[in-house]
């Protein structure tokens, strides 16, 4: 059951340094804070939590655009082997981990360059990475991938404007995936789409996954989308994992007080459970991550918390069912479950 | 079964009806020939995918299209007027003395991002007292106490010094909750919401709609909602109009329209929303091919390209009247309806 991770982070914290107001001396912003976590081969593993909690900024540590503050980040290289480091990367590291690492993005409309035609939009990784030949090879290289994504290969002749945004991420994953990635982060990737196109989009990523053998980490705030595409999800919250569990576990069972709380918000498509389904309101705001609380950074807000939680962060502990969660209640939790 | 709408029968009458609405923004019409009424106390959810024309609906009613688009055609009856006659605000000027009379004490409106809605000028305190002083004619102290009330009652913590705070000094959900406290300021009849949660965080969209739910059965607001989040309708709505470019094609009270959608789109959106509970699908249903654009509509029934269930020399030639249920509480915009509602 316990492949050996494609991808490893350990303890990977992400601060930013933080200027209010020119005369106050830089605070620092803990986005990430020591999260460890070992990614499987061919899984699709979600990050949910709400704006601000890191999910976004963890995303962008394990494609390259910010190194880490501290921790480290590893790699299974594509031959097998020990885990590699690749937390600090050289310009020619990073060149050869963008073959392996790729990344779509949420918006279909800022992320594509209106003044590139789709073939040059995705050619372009061939291009940088010296791959492809001549211009009809890539043109030959760039047909076969539109046609995965389900558009026709004409469409490279003609720029981003011309297609709606749903056809717009199917260019945007080509792009991705064109340099035949192993692993893909997919940040909100289908967020901005309609819910019928939505399902278009996760299904092509769906197949896209088997057929290429992907790993891919879908960061997501959509509970529903995620519970039904990933196989294992991780929650955040303030910089910190909460929770680590298989889909089906997680959603049936959350063994995080906050995990339970974001279930219980979700609108179900459902009028029976309208005033049936027990809400739990959270009191307070997502603290201020220049001021986190002291002991379990959930503790103010938590409608379980009780003395050791004030003083102590508990760390995420493995429960031996390959699920995980950071509460000192977990085992109390459990058992009410 | 019969209908069970939400058992606040029986439907009291409407506050606003809206016959045969049609909206053009130069050529291309967004809204073409929608009909719903709404009654006080009751929430109707106007919900479809983007560019369906439920925004423009909506704002249409407040008659805000103006000048980029124009009400070419239906009415839009008040009846929360003094008088017993409805008022038809199709026909009257949009930047008159009767519409802005109307906007604020008859209807006011919430918006999906406050920060664009919220002037960042003015403090909080400025845009709340406003209407009520225009509106309402109240003293600027009777209409300062008047807003520290409703900040407290959309759960605004420690109001009267929220008063003097600008837009930017407060988080998403409280400059949400804001904008839901000036649009209560002169007490509407009817409150229209366009997504007004589709920004926030699953935690501040629940108490939100929480707040929303009290207010209209507190005060006996009419709401007319707009989303494109079925599982929001769900929560929120007692009846359902589902668009599809610029038409409503099922209304429905909400639990007829769950239990048993009966327009082949309706089926296929509710299909669609992967739902927190029940086995875990292995593909999702997503529904084929592209919403056309509104410059080129495909003949007959503007679903038929992507309808599972179209008859080929009937739905691609002949555009489907609306037919309502036996006992008028569903309507239906669909040639099939009779073979396939189950």
């Amino acid at each position: 059951m316990t492949a050996e991770p494609i991808l490893a982070l350990r303890e990977v914290t992400m601060t930013f340094p933080v200027r209010r107001g020119w005369l106050s001396r830089p605070a620092v912003l803990r986005a990430v804070a020591g999260v460890t976590l070992d990614v499987r081969p061919g899984e699709v593993l979600g990050i949910v939590g709400e704006s601000g909690c890191g999910k976004t900024t963890l995303g962008r540590c394990i494609v390259g655009v910010h190194p880490p503050t501290s921790g480290r980040i590893l790699l299974r290289p594509r031959d097998g082997g020990p885990l590699r480091d690749i937390t600090r990367r050289d310009r020619a590291l990073q060149a050869e981990l963008a073959r392996d690492i790729r990344m779509i993005f949420q918006d279909p409309f800022g992320s594509l360059n209106p003044r590139l035609t789709v073939f040059d939009i995705v050619a372009e990784p061939l291009r940088v990475h010296g791959e492809g030949g001549d211009r009809a090879a890539l043109e030959d290289r760039v047909a076969a991938m539109l046609e995965k994504v389900g558009l026709r290969p004409d469409a490279m002749r003609r720029y981003p404007h011309a297609f709606s945004g749903g056809q717009r991420q199917r260019i945007g994953i080509a792009r991705a995936l064109i340099l035949g990635p192993r692993i893909v982060v997919a940040d909100e990737a289908v967020s901005a789409l309609d819910v019928s196109v939505r399902a278009q989009i996760l299904n092509l990523l769906q197949d896209l996954r088997e057929e290429m053998g992907l790993t891919i980490l879908f960061i997501g705030h959509d509970l529903g989308v995620v519970r039904a595409f990933c196989d294992r999800v991780a929650v955040m919250y303030c910089g910190e994992l909460v929770e680590v569990a298989p889909a089906e576990e997680l959603f049936r069972a959350p063994a995080h007080p906050y995990t339970e709380v974001l279930l219980s918000a979700v609108p179900e498509p459902d009028p029976r459970l309208r005033g049936q389904k027990r809400r739990i309101v959270l009191q307070g705001e997502v603290p201020d991550p220049l001021a986190r609380p002291s002991g379990c950074v959930f503790h103010p807000r938590c409608p379980a918390a009780f003395d050791r939680c004030r003083n102590e962060a508990p760390e995420l502990t493995s429960r031996g069912d390959g699920r995980a969660a950071a509460c000192w209640r977990h085992e109390v939790v459990r058992s009410a479950a | 079964m019969m209908s069970e709408h939400t058992g606040r029968d029986p439907v009291p009458q409407p506050l606003l009806r809206v016959e045969g609405l049609r909206v053009a923004f130069g050529p291309y019409e967004a809204v073409r020939g929608v009909d719903f009424s709404i009654a006080p106390g009751r929430v109707l959810c106007l919900v479809g995918e983007s560019g369906c024309g439920k925004s423009v609906t909506a704002r249409a009613v407040m008659r805000l299209v103006e000048p980029a688009g124009r009400v070419t055609a239906g009415r839009i009856l008040w009846h929360g007027g003094e008088s017993a006659e409805a008022m038809d605000l199709a026909a009257l000027d949009s930047r008159g003395r009767d519409m802005r009379a109307l906007r604020g004490p008859g209807m006011a409106m919430i918006f999906q991002e406050p920060m664009s809605a919220l002037s960042p000028v003015h403090t909080i305190g400025e845009q709340l007292t406003e209407p009520m002083r225009l509106h309402l004619g109240l003293s600027r102290k009777a209409a300062e106490e008047r807003a520290v009330d409703l900040l407290a009652r959309v759960g605004i913590p420690n109001p009267r010094a929220r008063l003097s705070a600008y837009a930017f000094q407060l988080s998403g959900g409280m400059r949400q909750r804001a904008m839901i406290a000036i649009a209560l300021a002169c007490s509407p009849k009817l409150l229209i919401a366009d997504e007004p949660t589709t920004a926030l965080d699953v935690t501040t969209q629940a108490q939100v709609l929480d707040l929303l739910a009290e207010l209209v059965r507190e005060l006996g607001m009419a709401m007319l909602f707009i989303t494109h989040d079925l599982g929001v309708v769900a929560q929120l709505g007692d009846e359902v109009a589902v668009m599809y470019l610029g038409r409503i094609v099922e209304r429905a009270p909400v639990f007829d329209l769950f239990d048993r959608p009966h327009h082949p789109y309706t089926q296929a959106l509710l299909r669609s929303v992967p739902s927190l509970r029940g086995p875990r699908p292995r593909r999702l249903a997503a529904i084929e091919g592209l919403v056309p654009s509104l410059a080129a509509l495909p003949p007959g029934c503007v679903f038929h390209p992507r309808c599972e269930r179209a008859a080929a020399g009937l739905c691609d030639r002949d555009d489907p009247a609306e037919t309502a249920t036996a006992d008028g509480l569903r309507t239906v915009r669909c040639h099939r309806v009779e073979a396939f509602a189950s």
